[in-house]
């Protein structure tokens, strides 16, 4: 594990993990973010009509549509 | 499975009412109902982790056992399942909450479907009471139950199982680079969180579906400014499990100045251990004592935890970084020893 720390060679493929990485992570934070600012579990609900549709539908489709990859149960049933 | 759920039910009730009805000896009683759970949890998830030890030990001590390997078959959500009704019976030997007399209302408690598997573990005074009330099922309710499903979905499959992908490669190197070990941490952090987060706000939906409010299990543990925030933030329930039903009888921060960081210590090794029988899972407990003292014991402070959403932070802090590089440490460790 030591030696990983020594091999810091940049290639082209790790631009593509950290795009996906920050992209994942940015999710989070904004959903976060607002239910911080708002002070409420439930602020997505309590937006426009037409951005809550727009956030749900979104949500929605992409998890559909990633639904079908060889996904992994949930990590605390081992628990 | 449901006949064992069942027997941790029953071992439940008998004891809660023997307790409550037996005063002068619900001492004995909750001894006698604590050592069945912990032992009917002791065989199905530390079986062969004491046997294993004992196997590696031998040696040492004179012995030459052949390696015996018991092939158990861990039930789904066991732990949840005995912690939720151990703190049952410890709630009513304490006099906290009168023992339930009807037995389908208490079995209704003790396997409700939703936080069967997983959690959140309620506490008896939380859940109990909603099964006797009538339910109102109301469109903000349905509204909440929405949100809490959708979201709750897209954390597990999209956010996790994308992170997952990622940790998995950098896991699945025996000498990862640099940068892999960078990103598998950081993915890993998501994938554990993604995961988690989307099981408890699914399992929380499904129970608004059906009328009833389980507890948060997370307030945005990543935006927490220190260990001790993280574990106030992070799998709320069990670490209030711990706090009011292992730190505090074991003294809590009263007594001499070491009583504090050893209880804590022993809190968070078995907190480490009941996440899994192996000795990762203890040395990742041991790793989040890594801060100074005053500032790690999750418990200290006061009777209840507090921590609006609101309050100000510097934003997602290095506990992301802490907390994922302990985990990968345990899940790398882990993978290693089981090969």
């Amino acid at each position: 594990m030591s030696r990983a720390l020594r091999n810091f060679e940049w290639y082209p493929a790790h631009g593509e993990v950290l795009i996906t990485l920050a992209f994942l992570s940015i999710i989070m934070f904004l959903y976060e973010y607002l239910e911080r600012k708002k002070d409420d579990r439930f602020a997505l609900l309590r937006l426009s009509p037409w951005a809550g549709a727009s956030i749900y539908g979104a949500a929605i489709w992409l998890t559909l549509a990633y639904a079908s990859r060889a996904g992994s149960s949930f990590i605390y049933f081992q628990f | 499975m449901v006949l064992l759920i069942l027997a941790v039910s029953v071992i439940g009730y008998v004891g809660a009412i023997s307790a409550e009805r037996w005063q002068p000896r619900k001492r004995a009683i909750l001894w006698i109902v604590v050592v069945l759970l912990l032992s009917i949890l002791g065989y199905f998830k530390y079986a062969n982790f004491f046997v294993e030890g004992f196997v590696a030990l031998a040696p040492y001590l004179g012995f030459k056992p052949s390696a015996i390997v018991l092939e158990i078959i861990l039930p789904i959500g066991i732990s949840f399942h005995i912690f939720q009704t151990l703190a049952y019976v410890v709630d009513v030997s304490r006099g906290d909450y009168l023992a339930e007399r009807d037995f389908i209302r208490f079995t209704s408690f003790t396997m409700f479907f939703p936080q069967l598997v997983a959690g959140p573990i309620e506490r008896a005074h939380d859940l109990l009471p909603q099964f006797a009330a009538p339910r109102k099922i109301d469109r903000k309710l349905m509204g909440h139950a929405f949100h809490l499903i959708v979201i709750g979905y897209f954390f597990k499959i999209f956010v996790a199982d994308s992170a997952a992908e990622i940790a998995n490669v950098a896991f699945r190197e025996d000498q990862p680079s640099g940068w892999w070990t960078v990103f598998g941490t950081l993915a890993f952090g998501l994938q554990i969180y993604g995961d988690f987060l989307g099981y408890s706000m699914i399992a929380k939906g499904v129970a608004a579906l059906l009328g009833f409010e389980l507890s948060w299990n997370f307030a945005h543990p990543y935006w927490a400014t220190s260990i001790r925030e993280f574990w106030q933030r992070w799998h709320i329930t069990l670490s209030r499990w711990l706090r009011d039903y292992l730190y505090i009888p074991l003294g809590g921060n009263r007594g001499s100045p070491f009583a504090a960081p050893r209880n804590t210590l022993i809190t968070m090794a078995l907190g480490g251990l009941w996440h899994g029988a192996n000795w990762t899972f203890i040395a990742c407990g041991a790793y989040c004592m890594g801060s100074p003292w005053p500032s790690i014991i999750p418990w200290g402070g006061g009777s209840r935890l507090k921590m609006p959403l609101g309050r100000s932070s510097l934003g997602p802090s290095p506990c992301w970084l802490c907390s994922s590089g302990g985990s990968c440490f345990v899940r790398r460790i882990g993978r290693k020893s089981r090969e």
